[in-house]
Parts: C-alpha cells; sequence; structure tokens
C-alpha cells in the first residue's frame, strides 16, 4: 500500500476521517522510514500537536521531540522503543504500557505491516492504572491492618490467658490458705481443749503443779493464737493498704534480744547465737511492726531447721542503714522456688510436712518495703537459710514532717 | 498391757494425749515426725498408732505409705490418723491408704478412748480367732 493509494482512500471518504477521529484511543499509522502517514484526533489531542505535527510525512522523531518539549515523552525511551521492536521481531502486535514523563500511563499496541510500517494505537489508561494502584494500595493498608489486630488480638488473648493462669493460681493458693490457716488455729486450739478436758476429766484431788501445768499451756495456745490471728489481719490490712505505720525511736537491739528469747522459751531445742554489739541501740520505725518482722524470721529460722538446733542471728550498721542477718542450717529453699518465696500465701516445696501459711514472709516483706527497707534471701536446698534485712536508720518521712515543722 | 504409739510433732499434744492414755490404762510411746514414728513400729511393735500428717522429715500420709509399701507386717497395725487438717482431700487420702480412722483436733478425748478400746476389742476378736486355728 503507498502513501498516495491511503491518503486517496482518505480523501474519497470523508467518513474514515469521522470514523478516525471519534475514536477514544489514539491512533497513528508510521512508514518503515518512521514517517507519519496518519494519526487521529485523540492522537493528536493526547500528545498535544499542533497541526503542522499531524502532517502526513512528519518524522516520528520530530513528534517525539516535540512531546519532550512538552514534558510529555515517554519516561523511558527505551522501553517505548522495546514495544516497537517486539512487534516488528514477532511481524505482528506487541502491547506496552508506557510511563509518560507527566506520569500519565500510556497503553501502546503496534501492529506491524509488511512493508516495515506499523499502526498503533494509544489509550491513556491513567485512570484505570491509578485506580487499580489504589485498590492495590487500600489492599495492602487493609492486610496490614489485620495482620496489625489479629496480632493484637493474639496478644491480648496471650494476656488474658496469663492474666487467667495468674487468677487460677491465686485461687489455688488462697484454698491452700484457707486449709493451712484453719490447721494452723486448730493446733492451739487442740492444745487448750486437752488441757481443758485433763482438768476436767482429772479424778480426785488435782496436784497445784498440775493445773498450773495446764494452764500455762492453755495461756500459750491463746497467745499463739493471738499471733496468728494478729499476722493474717496484718497480711490483709497490708493487702489493702489499710496499714498505719506509725514511725518512732525503737529500741532495736533490745526488740531483737526481746524476741530471741521469746523464740528461745518457745523452742528449747534451738539455740540462738546473738551478735548484734554493732548495731545502733535505736532506729526509727513501727516498734510493732518491726516485732513481728524479726519475729517471725526467728520463728521461720527455727520452724524449718528441724534437728540443726544452731540459730546465728547478726547485725551491722554501715552509714546510714543497718543489716540484720538470720541464719539457720535447715532445709533450706529449692533454687527455683526462691523467686517466689515472698509471694503471699506460697510456701517452698521442702516446707512440706512444716506448719506454716505462706503468708508470714509476704508479711515481712511488705513491712520492711514500708519502711524504706530491704529483704534478701539466699538458701540452698538442704543446707539452710539467711534471711537479710536492711534498714534505714532515720526515715525520709520522718525527717520530711520534722523539717516541715521547723519551717512552720 | 496394749502399747499405743502416739506421733506428732506438737509436744504439747502428744503430752496431754499420752498422759490422757496413760490415766486410762494403756502403755505409751511417743514420736515427734513420721521417721522416728517408723522406728518405733519396726523396733517395738506397738498395738495401735495414732498419728498426725503435717509433721517436718516424714509425715502422716508418707508414714503410712512407708509401712503399706515395705513393712506389710506392721500393716495390721490399726493406724488413726489424729490431724488438724480438717479438709475432705486429707480425710480421704488418709482412709482410702488404709488409716483404720480419721478423727480431727480439737479432739474429745473419750472419742479417742472410745476409738481406742474399739480397735483393742477387735484385735482381741482376732487374737481369739487366730488361736481358734
Amino acid at each position: 500500500m503507498t502513501d498516495e493509494r491511503i491518503w486517496t482512500v482518505r480523501r474519497q471518504d470523508g467518513l474514515l476521517d469521522v470514523a478516525l477521529d471519534n475514536m477514544p484511543h489514539g491512533l497513528c499509522m508510521f512508514s518503515a522510514e518512521k514517517k507519519l502517514i496518519l494519526c487521529n484526533l485523540s492522537y493528536a489531542q493526547m500528545y498535544d500537536l499542533p497541526v503542522d505535527l499531524t502532517a502526513p510525512g512528519t518524522a516520528l522523531e520530530a513528534i517525539l521531540d516535540h512531546r519532550a518539549g512538552l514534558g510529555i515523552g515517554p519516561l523511558h525511551t527505551a522501553t517505548y522503543f522495546d514495544v516497537v521492536g517486539e512487534a516488528a521481531q514477532k511481524g505482528g502486535r506487541a502491547s506496552q504500557n508506557v510511563i509518560l514523563q507527566d506520569a500519565r500511563v500510556v497503553r501502546i499496541t503496534h501492529s506491524s505491516m509488511k512493508d516495515g510500517g506499523y499502526v498503533a494505537t494509544h489509550e491513556d489508561i491513567t485512570e484505570s492504572v491509578r485506580n487499580a494502584e489504589a485498590l492495590l494500595a487500600h489492599k495492602q493498608t487493609l492486610e496490614a491492618t489485620v495482620t496489625l489486630r489479629t496480632r493484637e488480638v493474639e496478644e491480648q488473648a496471650r494476656e488474658l490467658e496469663r492474666l487467667l493462669l495468674q487468677e487460677r493460681n491465686i485461687n489455688e493458693l488462697q484454698r491452700q490458705f484457707v486449709a493451712l490457716a484453719s490447721h494452723e488455729f486448730r493446733t492451739p486450739l487442740a492444745i487448750i481443749d486437752g488441757a481443758a478436758q485433763r482438768l476436767l476429766r482429772a479424778k480426785g484431788e488435782m496436784p497445784s503443779q498440775f493445773v498450773r501445768e495446764k494452764a500455762e499451756q492453755i495461756r500459750s495456745s491463746v497467745l499463739r493464737i493471738v499471733d496468728l490471728m494478729e499476722s493474717i489481719l496484718a497480711a490483709s490490712r497490708m493487702e489493702n493498704g489499710a496499714i498505719q505505720i506509725r514511725y518512732e525511736q525503737c529500741p532495736l537491739k533490745a526488740m531483737i534480744e526481746t524476741c530471741c528469747h521469746r523464740q528461745s522459751s518457745i523452742s528449747k531445742s534451738h539455740r540462738i547465737l546473738l551478735n548484734i554489739d554493732s548495731l545502733p541501740e535505736y532506729m526509727e520505725g513501727d516498734k510493732l511492726a518491726l516485732e513481728q518482722v524479726f519475729s517471725n524470721l526467728l520463728s521461720n529460722a527455727v520452724k524449718y531447721a528441724p534437728g540443726n538446733p544452731d540459730i546465728h542471728v547478726s547485725g551491722s550498721a554501715e552509714g546510714d542503714v543497718i543489716r540484720v542477718v538470720v541464719q539457720d542450717n535447715g532445709v533450706g529453699i529449692d533454687a527455683d522456688d526462691v523467686p517466689k518465696i515472698f509471694q503471699r500465701y506460697f510456701r517452698a516445696r521442702t516446707s512440706t510436712g512444716i506448719p506454716g501459711t505462706g503468708i508470714g514472709l509476704h508479711l515481712v516483706k511488705q513491712i520492711v518495703e514500708l519502711h524504706q527497707g530491704l529483704i534478701e534471701i539466699e538458701s540452698q536446698k538442704g543446707k539452710g537459710t539467711s534471711l537479710i534485712v536492711t534498714l534505714p536508720i532515720r526515715q525520709k518521712t520522718l525527717l520530711q514532717s520534722a523539717e516541715l515543722s521547723n519551717v512552720a | 498391757m496394749t502399747t499405743i504409739l502416739c506421733i506428732d510433732d506438737e509436744a504439747e499434744i502428744r503430752e496431754l494425749i499420752v498422759e490422757e492414755l496413760a490415766e486410762a490404762g494403756f502403755a505409751t510411746l511417743e514420736a515427734s515426725n513420721g521417721r522416728e514414728g517408723l522406728e518405733l513400729l519396726i523396733s517395738k511393735w506397738p498395738d495401735i498408732v495414732i498419728c498426725d500428717i503435717t509433721m517436718p522429715e516424714m509425715d502422716g500420709h508418707q508414714l503410712l505409705a512407708e509401712i503399706q509399701i515395705n513393712y506389710p507386717e506392721l500393716s495390721n497395725v490399726p493406724f488413726i490418723f489424729l490431724s488438724a487438717m480438717t479438709d475432705k482431700q486429707n480425710i480421704v487420702t488418709g482412709l482410702r491408704a488404709g488409716a483404720a480412722d480419721y478423727l480431727t483436733k480439737p479432739i474429745d478425748f473419750e472419742i479417742l478412748l472410745a476409738k481406742i478400746e474399739g480397735c483393742v476389742a477387735r484385735l482381741g476378736n482376732d487374737i481369739r480367732n487366730d488361736r481358734a486355728f
């Protein structure tokens, strides 16, 4: 088909021009020499071609130069010509999406002609590409959101599970506590009841020594119940934050000595070896609460060291703090039980068979911490346990209130 | 004379029970934990055992299990638990393991004596039956 023939057809039949110019896509036809044979209105509009550049015989290069000048040429010229090359090689049709410098996307379909020329349609697909891109972006965001939410939900589920387990453990510990506390109350009650029954069932005249002994048993058991009640109440008040710590000058040394004597008189099978000479006479703190700390540590040392009579109590002062160590050579604690030892109701495995409620050390820790102090434990299963209490000699709050009153 | 072994880590409880038993005419043995109790069971062969549960070294459940597994010849000795543990689990465990009874603290001495006399009566029957064959 020669150039003249085509132009003859075009001129002869105005209808073809109308059809071509009303195509939504751009259409162009180039000769083997890359000279324009014809193009339609959409093609000219798409690339903003002046009339002279739509004239037959215009070089492809001139059109491309014009487009480059307007900033609407193909972004990658190489890609653009790949389409042409590919189509030529195949001797058929090839399509490619070409990005323009102004970011428009044009789908170009080349059809090679036998004489080496080609026909190409240019379809502006920017909108559908943008839509697809937006859709993809939206999908990705959605997926990311779903992934994130899923992870959040999973995390929440895990947290919930952990809390549930913790709750279950606390419930189990509480159940054990109730059983153990009941046991702890019943034991002194059994002594009181037994002593009373012995008094009631005695036949004939009772020697005064017998009566005195039973009365003493009753009284010491009542004390034991009162102590137990106090520590349970203190622990629960502590838990509710309702405990009142009243700071005063405590006779530290005398306090520890009294606790040791009391413990010695209860447990004759143990020896308490006291070395507290370097402790100061006084410290600031709540006397009753601190007494509870020391008597608790001492009774624990005795309780968890059956058959190991020596309990060492030593004290030292370093700068503003005092340190008291209560050391026994008893059953000790398994290494993995050590971190849990101050938990409320927790009882170490080595405590099997030794009565207790699991609140003592918990209470001790709370009291020590309320005094801005520190309690540490060193223990080895089968070797024994040391509890180390570090307490400030002066309480900050007391100093503060003293300063405040000076200001006033 | 019927001999009763009393095992309890609380010395005061043990003394009160032993006093009561002695006054009722029984011979008594005392141990402060399961291990000491087992030694006395083996060496003195008492007629009846009254045993606490919560004790250091070897508790009551462990002692009863030890007897059943390693000392079957001692398993005919009536074994009465006397514990301040009053929960169902301890009672069921104790009775299922072969305890003759499970009594809880505080204990009424009349009831304790009645249980012991009941055991003694059954032991007497067994002895008579043994002689009959």
